[in-house]
């Protein structure tokens, strides 16, 4: 017969393991990953006796972590969607704020410097006015430099938040591979080792937020994770390193790379995108390159636009315009917008110049230069991954065999990509990253130094001789080209000055004005020229490099100069055009003016800030409910607890009682005897 | 459904959070009055924006550059205007001059007047604007309009360059006008010379020749008219035909074909409006020629000018007589002349202050409409705004107190002993 003290202990032991459990799960309640646990109860292996078995007792069979692996697995692929949308949004948000209307953005400096232009304009002779211009001109260009260089400070700071994500995940790789070793040894061992499995779960927990990950139960008691397109992390007790090293196309950005069990290392960069490194992997290529070559573009625009105006009018001391900005082709702009591939064939004498032709036909992609071939190369615009013809019918994908230091050049989307090797022909594999736009708003400076230096007037003015009889008038003239012989000769003159003189009412010729005593033929001689009534005419030859329109009806012998316009203080013909520049769409194939370039782009901000905002709610309530339905299952309540302490703590008590009475039965048994 | 005590505290937790955010982002629109204050908050609104406040800044830009076109245009219209006074003074001494009464110190008195005049129209003409730019000399602004010449007359300095100023996107208004086409290039009357021959042989010369009807001659000009003489048995006798063509022209009193007609020297050959006198013995076959010149412009000084010296140096008697008339004559025309070209420029000063004025109402009544659209696309609904607000904070008070009561709820709470 089961001895009845024995039951009664047995009672005491399981009620005391189940007390046990009750406070771990109470002082565990507010534990980060922890899973409440259950003890299991069963009866103890009865004795057969006198053909009955008698019951022996309660033990303890397990204690058990009350969990659902299919819930844990949604909850870590729900926290990677939230932790990317948070780190996205954390980036987007700082933009949205650097490109806010007020004071921040672009839009006012735009504006102040066209209006300062129009009043400079208006009133040419005002050395006060061309001051204005000028620190309005600056401030447009400081603040392009301020902007890029806080897009680059961002873009920094994601470089350094991934580099701390990367160190956070080689620590957790490691805490996994160390915790499936002690696993596998406990579970080896009998045992169930609760805690450590709650450790586990906590630490992929924490891995998945930084990063998506697939993990697979490897059947002995280890998990194997994965990351990004396949590559391991952690395969049972090894984990593999995840570093960072320069892109080898673009070293100016890490990427991210595994090493593999034979010390070879593979990209991962762009097969991440969950967590928070996905998140800030895609900032930095989507947002933040985008937001440079937008705003790149947008410098080029105001730089060329104005630069050719400029360069057509004539300033204050009677000398030709130069550059009012930058000019968008100078050779350090140029150096910078192409970046060769680190592995590229030695010697390193590839020289891929990329010069801007037409502002009006830039995207705000990068391109992707590689050859296939000593002549034949792949060129491909990032954004849309279109290459060759497909990009350009001009671009066969065929060059012509060079001759060492010999150039062949490619035209595409406005760009005129020359491309020379001393040596020779450019070597398969060769890789050049051209980012066209990326730099440009930080190169965008002032040239323009001295009010009088701003070429508001034409350089050439139109004079109808005082004895003309017929009814013909010529129009004030413009400039065309400021590098034809008439202006690069002699600077500040025009060399020689013209006169028009009408043989008829229909024929006219151009003589060289230089002794307007007697007028003689130019070098060609340009006469007998048929007079054409319809305006605009084209007067003048268009070699020459500038033009006037005349009208009406010339009488013989009547005659027109046009000449440089010395001493021409009071004119804005070139200001005239420089303010056209506002309103005229030179922007994406000339469909936006700059400001509506500029406006787009914050659009296109917050655009993607509102619905990275949105993801973030979406992914956050996504991951709450994961979170509530784990811990709905997982997690500790008080009160139930509560019931359960009183339950085993009445159950520890009426064990008590049973081992009361078998000690009375035994005193009784005692007392027969006595 | 189980709660877990740590799904309790999150779900209380969690509307607190969010409650307060919600609050503050409301006070936060409505302490500043706007709806939109990155682009996130409404992305489609913020080009929007953009475009308005642009629209906004060109349109008070382009006001702005009205009123400096007015300006501009009011400076030369008062000069303008005080120019024509100055003319009108001239054409009075002009007219009084005409008045053969005057003896030749009153007339040289009024040469002194019209002298001064000119100091007057030269200083009006080389007005400067607020940069001290000279406002007719076209794009030569630095250069003053009229300088004197050496050995009399004036010259115009500037050039044919006019101004112009953006007012619309479309617009540009001519803010200034060159002094060359103003003052420089007045039409003054048609006249003549008389040559002689080179081979005439006689000593016949000629003493006067005028205009004595501009009309008349001026249907005549630019025809010339030959005046040949012949001496036929001691008669001379002249005839005068019309160059080219060699018809016969009418003359004298009453008209009749100048053909073979008595010459008595001295006395005046008058036809198509002129009038010449020929002294001495032409001899047979000599020829005089009435030469038409070439329409003349002048500048308006000049024509001043040629008036007070005209007035200081001709003398009395009748030669000096009909070359005055003829002189005081022909400054009446040219300053009418003048007139038509400065009212032509003040009429057109006056369409062109028109223009700025009905251009600047309707940038005025665009600004007031994008103004407005703006404050719609960017301006907070205060009332929906408040609503909103007291909502907000209302839901908010709920969740905390409810979050404190179910917090209090417990089974620990009674197991105390």
């Amino acid at each position: 017969m089961p001895d009845l003290l024995n039951i009664g202990l047995s009672g005491l032991n399981t009620s005391r393991a189940g007390l046990s459990v009750t406070g771990h799960n109470i002082t565990n309640a507010n534990t980060d990953g922890y899973t409440r646990q259950v003890a299991d109860f069963g009866t103890r292996q009865p004795e057969f006796q006198g053909g009955f078995f008698l019951g022996s007792g309660a033990e303890i069979q397990t204690i058990r972590r009350i969990s659902n692996e299919f819930l844990v697995a949604n909850e870590r692929s729900n926290i990677s969607v939230y932790g990317r949308a948070e780190s996205f949004t954390n980036v987007m948000n700082q933009l949205d704020q650097l490109f806010s209307n007020v004071s921040t953005g672009l839009s006012t400096n735009l504006s102040s410097f066209f209006s300062s232009l129009q009043a400079v304009t208006d009133d040419p002779t005002s050395t006060e006015a061309r001051q204005v211009l000028i620190s309005t001109a600056d401030g447009l260009s400081e603040k392009f430099t301020g902007l890029q260089n806080q897009l680059l400070t961002i873009r920094a700071d994601i470089g350094q938040q991934v580099e701390a994500v990367v160190a956070q995940v080689s620590g957790l790789a490691d805490e996994i591979a160390r915790l499936n070793g002690e696993i596998s040894v406990a579970i080896n061992n009998g045992g169930q080792p609760n805690d450590l499995l709650d450790q586990r779960d906590q630490a992929l927990r924490d891995l998945s937020k930084l990063m998506d990950l697939t993990v697979v139960d490897l059947g002995d008691n280890t998990l194997s994770v994965s990351i990004g397109s396949g590559q391991p992390l952690v395969v049972g007790t090894e984990t593999y390193a995840l570093t960072t090293q320069q892109s080898s196309t673009d070293p100016t950005v890490k990427e991210l790379v595994i090493s593999s069990r034979s010390g070879s290392v593979s990209r991962v960069g762009s097969s991440i995108n969950g967590g928070l490194l996905g998140g800030l992997l895609s900032a930095q290529f989507d947002v933040i390159d985008n937001a440079l070559n937008n705003l790149g573009r947008i410098a080029l625009g105001v730089s060329d636009a104005m630069n050719t105006a400029h360069n057509l009018g004539m300033d204050l001391d009677g000398n030709l315009g130069g550059n009012f900005f930058t000019d968008i082709n100078n050779a350090s702009s140029v150096a910078e917008r192409t970046i060769a591939g680190v592995n590229n064939s030695l010697p390193k004498d590839q020289v891929v110049a990329v010069s801007i032709s037409d502002v009006s036909q830039l995207t705000v992609s990068d391109y992707q230069l590689s050859f296939t071939g000593p002549n034949t190369y792949v060129l491909t615009r990032i954004s849309d991954g279109v290459s060759n013809t497909a990009l350009d019918p001009s671009l066969t994908g065929t060059l012509p065999a060079p001759a060492p230091g010999t150039s062949a050049t490619v035209t595409v989307d406005g760009l005129t990509i020359d491309l020379t090797r001393a040596s020779g022909s450019f070597s398969t594999g060769d890789r050049f990253l051209l980012q066209p736009t990326r730099g440009f708003s930080n190169d965008i400076a002032v040239e323009v130094r001295r009010s009088e230096e701003v070429a508001l007037a034409s350089p050439v003015r139109t004079e109808t001789a005082t004895t003309n009889t017929g009814t013909a008038t010529i129009s004030a003239g413009e400039m065309t080209d400021k590098s034809t012989a008439f202006f690069a000769t002699t600077p500040g003159t025009m060399t020689p000055p013209v006169v028009i003189q009408f043989t008829s009412a229909t024929t006219y010729n151009i003589l060289d004005n230089t002794n307007p005593a007697s007028p003689v033929a130019l070098v060609p001689p340009q006469t007998g020229l048929a007079y054409p009534p319809v305006s605009p005419n084209g007067i003048i030859p268009a070699s020459f490099g500038f033009q006037v329109d005349i009208t009406g009806t010339p009488a013989n012998g009547d005659s027109f100069t046009v000449e440089y316009n010395t001493g021409g203080v009071l004119d804005n013909r070139a200001g005239l055009n420089m303010v056209k520049v506002q309103t005229t769409d030179i922007i994406n194939g000339g469909e936006l003016t700059l400001e509506a370039a500029y406006g787009v782009f914050t659009q296109e901000v917050g655009t993607k800030t509102s619905s990275s905002r949105a993801d973030l709610e979406a992914s956050k309530t996504l991951f709450e409910q994961a979170q509530a339905q784990l811990l709905s299952t997982s997690g500790v309540n008080l009160d139930e607890e509560a019931a359960t302490l009183v339950k085993y703590e009445q159950a520890y008590n009426a064990s008590a009682q049973v081992i009361r009475v078998a000690r009375t039965l035994f005193d009784s048994l005692l007392g027969a005897f006595r | 459904m189980r709660i877990s005590s740590q799904q309790a505290f999150l779900t209380g937790l969690r509307p607190l959070l969010e409650g307060q955010a919600n609050v503050t982002n409301l006070q936060e629109q409505i302490a500043t009055g706007k709806r939109i204050d990155t682009p996130a908050d409404d992305p489609i609104a913020m080009p929007q924006i953009i475009a308005l406040n642009r629209q906004i800044d060109q349109l008070t830009q382009y006001e702005s550059n009205i009123n400096l076109a007015r300006n501009r245009l009011n400076l030369e219209e008062t000069t303008l205007d005080s120019i024509k006074d100055s003319l009108q003074r001239v054409r009075q001494l002009a007219v009084q001059a005409g008045d053969g009464a005057l003896d030749l110190d009153s007339l040289k008195g009024i040469a002194v007047e019209l002298n001064q005049r000119i100091e007057e129209l030269l200083g009006l003409m080389n007005t400067r604007g607020p940069d001290n730019e000279y406002i007719f000399s076209g794009y030569q602004a630095n250069t003053p309009t009229f300088v004197r010449s050496p050995g009399g007359g004036f010259t115009y300095q500037g050039d044919e360059g006019q101004l112009f100023i953006p007012v619309s996107s479309t617009l540009n208004i001519a803010a200034s006008d060159s002094g060359k086409a103003l003052f420089d290039q007045i039409a003054v009357p048609n006249d003549f010379t008389v040559d002689a021959a080179v081979g005439n042989t006689g000593t016949g010369s000629v003493t006067t020749s005028v205009v004595t009807d501009q009309n008349v001659y001026d249907a005549f000009h630019p025809d010339s008219a030959v005046i040949t003489f012949s001496v036929s048995g001691g008669n001379t006798t002249y005839s005068v035909t019309r160059s080219p063509g060699g018809t016969p022209i009418n003359g004298g009193v009453p008209l009749q074909p100048l053909t073979n007609i008595p010459y008595v020297a001295g006395e005046a050959i008058a036809f198509e409006g002129i009038q010449l006198h020929i002294e001495g013995a032409p001899a047979d076959g000599d020829v005089f020629t009435a030469q038409s010149s070439t329409p003349q412009t002048l500048d308006v000084l000049s024509i001043v000018e040629q008036l007070a010296n005209g007035l200081n140096t001709l003398g009395v008697g009748e030669a000096g007589n009909l070359e005055r008339g003829e002189l005081i004559s022909d400054a009446l025309l040219s300053l009418d002349n003048a007139f038509t070209s400065v009212n032509g420029v003040m009429a057109q000063l006056g369409s062109r202050l028109n223009t700025l004025d009905s251009v600047e109402s309707t940038h005025q009544e665009i600004k007031l409409f994008s103004r407005s659209t703006l404050s719609e696309v960017e301006d907070l609904d205060y009332t929906e705004a408040i609503s909103l607000f007291t909502q907000s904070n209302f839901v908010l008070q709920a969740a905390q107190q409810s979050y404190l009561q179910v917090n209090q709820l417990s089974l620990f709470n009674f197991l105390r002993s």
